[in-house]
């Protein structure tokens, strides 16, 4: 049968070898969320030190595309289970156009955070010793703004990554490599973005609610 | 991979819980509330980073192996940072 599924030979069953996939996935998951918790660890560290400049700092950041942003990771996040969802009913169409749409709010992700960085630079608001803002010329703004492009810029590395994983499932979808049965790939990769989509989440009162 | 028994109306509702707790965040950052502002909104964000990991990510509906993980992780985070805040914190 053709959507009969491929069950390596050191795997006793279809279900093992999925239980192993998926606990493969969460480790490396796991691994990636510890790299931007030391970051974190690093932001509440400075925080602490500079309550004051860092709320000021925070407010000054754009909470309308930061927010407008949230929502987008967050369709974005649905669009991509629902994609799943409808690959396990065997609605290709539906599953080809869900992972379109999250790659094009992805992209859409991107473009308003670098709209952001935009009026950021145009403003002097650059990170570490280029920093140039004088209306805020302290040592917590400074502090605030290099985590804040360090934390997004990492965070939109992952949204790149994960973008180029959605490209290459839409491929696998559009040639039937994915199928009901067997589309062991496209439920990891959906995994991969709903965490970009999660530290998102705690990003987002990080640098913008913060005022 | 299997047909996983969340899915459909279990998304729509967790994306709608999504967005109103990004609205109820919005909403309350406009709000004067001191000490209680940071832990509203991070206990917010920690619920929907929850909605998320049980419902989109199925570990609602998962083994226990995988609830360790995420339990294991979400330990590490917390030490991590209330260490940190004890650490500069008491300086």
């Amino acid at each position: 049968m053709a959507d009969e599924p491929h069950v390596a030979e050191h795997f006793d069953s279809f279900e093992t070898q999925q239980h192993a996939a998926r606990l493969g996935m969460w480790i490396f998951l796991a691994s990636e969320t510890l790299l931007f918790a030391g970051l974190f660890g690093l932001y509440v560290a400075y925080r602490t030190l500079y309550t004051h400049d860092f709320l000021e700092a925070a407010g000054h950041n754009h909470l309308a595309l930061g927010t407008i942003n949230t929502v987008v990771l967050i369709s974005s996040s649905f669009t991509v289970a629902w994609s799943i969802h409808a690959m396990e009913h065997d609605r290709r169409r539906t599953s080809v156009l869900c992972l379109a749409a999250t790659l094009g709010l992805g992209l859409l992700f991107l473009a308003i955070k670098m709209l952001e960085y935009g009026l950021h630079f145009r403003e002097g608001i650059y990170p570490g010793g280029h920093y140039a803002f004088a209306e805020m010329w302290n040592p917590g703004a400074k502090t605030f703004f290099t985590l804040y492009y360090f934390l997004s810029g990492l965070h939109a590395l992952h949204v790149v990554a994960g973008m180029g994983i959605l490209g290459w499932l839409l491929v696998r979808v559009l040639r039937c490599t994915e199928t009901p049965r067997q589309h062991t790939a496209l439920e990891l990769g959906g995994l991969y973005w709903h965490l970009v989509d999660t530290v998102w989440i705690f990003l987002w009162p990080m640098l913008y609610l913060t005022g | 991979m299997g047909t996983h028994p969340i899915g459909g109306k279990a998304y729509v509702r967790t994306f709608l819980a999504l967005l109103v707790l990004t609205g109820v965040s919005v909403a309350l950052s406009f709000v004067s509330l001191g000490w209680l502002g940071p832990v509203l909104a991070f206990g917010i964000a920690a619920a929907k980073g929850g909605l998320v990991l049980l419902f989109f990510m199925h570990i609602y509906e998962s083994r226990f192996v995988l609830h360790l993980v995420v339990l294991t992780l979400a330990l590490f985070i917390a030490l991590i940072c209330l260490g940190v805040v004890a650490d500069v914190g008491m300086r």
